[in-house]
């Protein structure tokens, strides 16, 4: 045989070179392309398929939010400052935007249980999984991004030059959910508790973001919410899209910088732990 | 002349915990490790045993090897960590080429959908490119015999056709190492005949692991066996009828065998008398002799 065969050497305490693991793992994260789009296209049609609201679902959890807050503010329950813009568009603006992190954040442990089965069965590239789970919310965000332009119609608001950042700013705020998700996967996915415990810690770290009303002048809520690094990554991306004042731009360069190396080590910790999640849910 | 090897297992061992909690805890320490680059050691720690131990062998390309033994013997932690899905605690394995791995016919299917997508989904997690499934699909639906209903939903197949849809797809692989694993047992008599003719097909130039209960399968294709019992190799050569005598040799510890059970008697023949032969309504007159052990005084016939 002329041909040079592939090598695979599976034995313990493989040495880890962290530049080869990243370099392995992007290449198998190129190469999952297809793989990845298959998988997303079997989920989606397969979920609409079997529904009659289909696509509404992505948007019925932050549309209900969204309209409780509207009453909220309009029955003067709680007095919210002025926002810049119609209260309706703010408040849509924040919870569309909140529920796509929030969906990025649970998507890696989400996708990775529900390719539980695969996992233990067939070898392919894992990558692949977390790919489709972007795939999946960047086609869910395009109906809500439609909702956005329907409201922008709606409350006749002019979009400024600032949009056009939007595209960049918006897959910052994917890269940065799915990095903190693929953080916690490991040990989500070796313990239940984990998945339950970010949902909740979302639902109230949801108010010390600024998802429905503005950050407040003073108080510990102020401080709260300008350490809470979900801030501005919502806030730049709201305010882009409606065409307001930019603040908190520093803030957002930083976690900009540490998103792509502090994602590309997640996922080689990732790569590196499956085999030990396998043998831990199958064995 | 030998061809090349392309499977080679060297002193290869895993553990495995039976408490649930223990093994989730185990899990994070091994994940540490793992993540630092810390080799697993060799000790067991509490409610830990070894599923392998100490798994020796080669295969080289256009053979076949048997893997049989019991439930629980290690046959599927075997192919689990050749296939590269778990990680060895000891030894070495060395996979070449590209491994196929019929241990799930149909992964990835989704039941909502027809047959036609599922190809493509159980075909994309194969790792077969969108090309390679565009020129192959008529083949695979060809193969797998199930024209009339390929854009029906897979849910509303049967076992048997959706086993047929999944050897199909898998058969279109090119591997340089095939395991299979127990897959075939659903299929009908003609569509399993029709699967091992694929296998001889692509045998020559395949390194293939079998595993399977059926014995008769086992001795159609293997070139080597190697029996397991309780994650140790107990016979492993290419004497297929020794292997596989041996593996029913391990029934005899059962109830209905009890006879045998301390190994008294051995050495037990049947001989026909007019020449082996038994025809259907006929008096045969045979003789049994055998020796026992145990014997201590010649019992009295009446």
């Amino acid at each position: 045989m002329s041909v040079e065969l592939e090598t695979k050497i599976y034995q313990r305490g493989n040495k880890l070179n962290l530049i080869l693991l990243v370099k392995e793992m992007l290449i198998d994260l190129y190469q999952s392309r297809f793989l990845a789009k298959q998988l997303a296209k079997r989920d989606i049609s397969s979920s609409y398929r079997q529904s009659f609201l289909g696509i509404i679902w992505a948007f019925i959890t932050p549309i209900t939010t969204a309209l409780v807050w509207i009453f909220i503010n309009s029955s003067g329950a709680v007095s919210l400052e002025d926002t810049g813009v119609p209260y309706p568009v703010f408040v849509f603006t924040g919870t569309l935007l909140w529920s796509v992190l929030t969906e990025s954040i649970n998507m890696p442990i989400t996708a990775t249980r529900e390719a539980k089965g695969l996992l233990s069965k067939i070898n392919f590239p894992k990558e692949a999984l977390i790919l489709s789970g972007v795939y999946k919310i960047l086609f869910n965000s395009t109906f809500k991004i439609l909702l956005l332009v329907f409201f922008f119609i709606y409350f006749q608001i002019l979009p400024t030059v600032a949009l056009l950042w939007m595209p960049l700013t918006f897959l910052i705020l994917i890269a940065f959910g799915v990095m903190v998700g693929l953080w916690l996967t490991p040990l989500g996915m070796l313990y239940n508790d984990v998945a339950k415990v970010i949902g909740m810690a979302l639902r109230f770290i949801m108010y010390i973001t600024p998802v429905v009303y503005t950050i407040p002048k003073d108080g510990l809520m102020k401080t709260l919410m300008e350490l809470n690094p979900l801030t501005p990554i919502l806030l730049i991306n709201r305010n882009i899209i409606l065409g307001l004042d930019i603040n908190y731009l520093n803030y957002f360069f930083v976690l900009t910088a540490i998103t792509v190396p502090l994602l590309l080590l997640a996922l080689v910790i990732y790569r590196v732990s499956i085999p030990v999640i396998v043998e831990r849910l199958s064995a | 002349m030998e061809k090349e090897v392309l499977v080679k297992v060297e002193g290869l061992s895993k553990k495995f915990c039976k408490s649930l909690k223990k093994s989730l805890k185990y899990g994070i320490h091994d994940l540490a490790a793992n993540l630092m680059g810390k080799p697993t050691s060799d000790d067991l720690r509490p409610d830990e045993f070894w599923a392998l131990k100490d798994i020796n062998f080669e295969l080289r390309r256009g053979e076949c090897l048997g893997l049989i033994g019991h439930n629980g013997a290690g046959k599927s932690t075997l192919l689990k960590i050749l296939n590269g899905l778990i990680n060895p605690d000891h030894g070495k394995v060395t996979m070449r080429g590209r491994v196929g791995a019929l241990i799930e016919l149909g992964a990835g299917f989704n039941p909502i959908l027809s047959g036609r997508e599922n190809i493509y989904n159980n075909g994309a997690i194969l790792g077969f490119t969108k090309q390679e499934i565009e020129d192959k699909v008529e083949e695979i639906i060809d193969f797998a015999e199930i024209r009339e209903f390929i854009d029906m939903p897979v849910q509303n197949y049967s076992s048997g056709m959706r086993v047929r849809l999944g050897f199909a797809v898998a058969a279109q692989m090119e591997p340089d190492v095939l395991i299979i694993d127990e897959v075939l047992a659903v299929g009908d008599v003609g569509f399993v005949t029709k699967c091992f003719k694929q296998i001889d097909y692509i045998l020559p130039n395949t390194a293939v692991i079998f595993v399977s209960h059926s014995m008769p399968m086992v001795s159609r294709i293997s070139s080597h066996i190697l029996l397991m019992e309780k994650g140790l190799i107990e016979y492993y050569g290419t004497d297929v009828s020794l292997g596989i005598s041996e593996y029913y040799g391990k029934f005899t510890n059962t109830t209905q065998n009890v006879l045998l059970d301390d190994r008294a008697i051995s050495d037990l023949k049947l001989i026909v008398k007019n020449g082996n032969k038994i025809s259907w309504n006929e008096n045969f007159d045979f003789k049994i002799t055998f020796v026992n052990q145990k014997l201590e005084f010649i019992p009295t016939c009446l």
